[in-house]
């Protein structure tokens, strides 16, 4: 039964970043899919089927297994005895321990709220990729001029973890930090004690470095729906598949990918590139921030910064941890992919 | 400036509102109900922001065309989102969150050179720090949760 488990999640995982298919919903069997879409490591095509291989019950988040206490995922006694719409539920592990592991420490999630540490010191250190500019017409957009979300068909979507980018691994040798990682991992961390569903984040050490990876495959770029809801979505007979939470968040990673891109005025007068350097995977900012003399985090953040002219003033005194520094613009070289996120950071003096 | 889309599936399940009514009139509401619901989704993007530096979020409203069409979507409405507001408003601390990177990055830095994982508890609000062999999600995926031979007995099959 255990390892049924495990293949199935593994199943659902993979299944989970093939493309989406370009059919109606009620279609059979999808045409042939986009790769790299929503961005597995280094990409990934597939067959366009998912949608039929995400409809299993079970799954990482939780078929009709019965247990007790719904309250608990939840970490607090509220809800313990409310019942639900679906009151029994157990979700079930990204990763499946192995006898040979030792856990080495345990943290309570609500413990976690409570560290305390300086802000710390923030520099950039590059910025690469390129900025288109914000269409300002959806500004507009209100449910009687809605507008219909297009799908980005040309465009390949990367979420490549810190020990497969280029640009990290070059800070690296360079001894530049002593603790590498991508802004989804980093945010995932801080955001950590919100979460419900399981997760799981490999960290390497070596020669005294860290990195904090993902792992292939594992559905961690995938954006959840309605995780933290009091009846939040599962795979049930009540519920249509479509609302399935693997499909709800297949659909919504789209949904996010789409708009993200759509929202650009893609002509290439406004676009301006950011020191570009020739790896598919450079694009965004890195920053190294000082937490302490012993640690120096350098996170790889993604930016999709469509700034508008008015706004760009603005921008000039970063909020929170980072400090602005203008990056040198790079017009030399054309490209023929388009970054996760770009970044118009106006055309006022640099 | 970032930019996210917030999704609605179906308003009648895990306590949504109907945003069509109320996005335009109240869209308040509907961020309310979506920082309820989806609470570790917008941390996340708040944290990224802020780490990227933007100063502005664009979150995008987008809805199905209809409940039962998964495919197609809507964009109901855009709002703009300033990372510090939402974070305060969420009560996302930056000393609380920086402080969490650093403990575990403390933590790390005294243990020996090897390989780790954090893994979030699926049932109960912990997380475990384990130690795991070098070997792992290498060499034996085939065996393990991440394997490669199911995903490549499927190709096959596709074949």
């Amino acid at each position: 039964m255990f390892i049924y488990l495990l293949t199935f999640i593994n199943y659902t995982a993979r299944r989970a970043w093939a493309p989406i298919p370009g059919r109606n919903p009620s279609g059979g069997r999808g045409g042939p899919g986009r790769s790299g879409y929503p961005g597995a490591r280094g990409g990934r095509g597939g067959r366009g089927d998912n949608q039929q291989a995400l409809s299993g019950r079970g799954g990482r988040y939780g078929g009709r297994q019965k247990t007790t206490g719904r309250g608990a995922m939840r970490g607090g006694g509220r809800f313990q005895n409310r019942p639900g719409r679906f009151p029994d539920r157990k979700y079930q592990p990204s990763l499946a321990v192995r006898g040979e592991w030792e856990v080495i420490e345990e943290f309570d999630l609500a413990q976690l709220l409570k560290l305390q540490a300086n802000k710390p010191e923030v520099e950039d250190l590059m910025w690469c990729g390129h900025l288109d500019q914000y269409d300002e017409s959806f500004e507009k957009v209100s449910t009687k001029s809605a507008r219909p979300l297009k799908r980005v068909e040309s465009k390949t979507f990367y979420c490549v973890s810190a020990t497969d980018d280029s640009i990290i691994e070059k800070f690296a040798a360079e001894n530049a930090g002593n603790f590498f990682i991508t802004d989804t991992v980093l945010s995932h961390l801080m955001a950590a004690p919100r979460s419900v569903y399981s997760w799981d984040i490999v960290v390497q050490k070596i020669d005294g470095k860290l990195f904090f990876d993902k792992r292939d495959f594992s559905g961690f770029d995938l954006l959840t729906v309605s995780e933290t809801a009091h009846e939040p979505p599962m795979a049930s007979e009540d519920m249509d598949e479509i609302n399935f939470p693997d499909k709800l968040s297949v659909e919504a990673t789209v949904i996010n990918q789409n708009f993200s891109q759509q929202i650009l005025k893609e002509s290439p007068e406004t676009r301006k590139k950011v020191r570009f350097i020739g790896f598919q995977h450079a694009n965004g900012i890195v920053c190294r921030v000082t937490l302490c003399n012993s640690c120096v985090v350098l996170p790889r953040c993604l930016i999709y910064p469509v700034r508008t002219e008015p706004l760009c003033a603005r921008a000039r005194s970063r909020p929170g941890v980072c400090s602005v520094q203008i990056p040198q613009i790079y017009t030399g070289f054309d490209c023929d992919y388009i970054p996760l996120r770009v970044a118009w950071l106006g055309t006022t003096t640099w | 400036m970032n930019a996210y889309a917030l999704n609605e599936w179906d308003s009648r399940f895990a306590g949504g509102v109907e945003w069509r009514q109320k996005i335009d009139q109240q869209p308040g509401a509907v961020l309310a109900t979506e920082l309820k619901n989806n609470s570790f989704k917008l941390a996340k993007w708040t944290a990224q922001s802020i780490l990227s530096g933007a100063d502005v979020m664009k979150i995008g409203y987008v809805s199905r065309v209809a409940r039962t069409n998964n495919y197609e979507h809507v964009i109901l409405a855009t709002q703009f989102l300033k990372p510090t507001e939402l974070a305060q408003q969420i009560a996302l601390s930056l000393t609380n969150i920086w402080g969490i990177v650093k403990t575990l990055a403390d933590l790390l830095m005294t243990q020996e050179d090897g390989k780790f994982v954090f893994l979030k508890d699926p049932n109960k609000p912990t997380v475990r720090l384990y130690s795991v062999p070098q070997s792992t999600f290498e060499t034996d995926e085939e065996e393990g949760g991440v394997g490669e031979g199911d995903g490549e007995g499927e190709g096959n099959e596709d074949a």
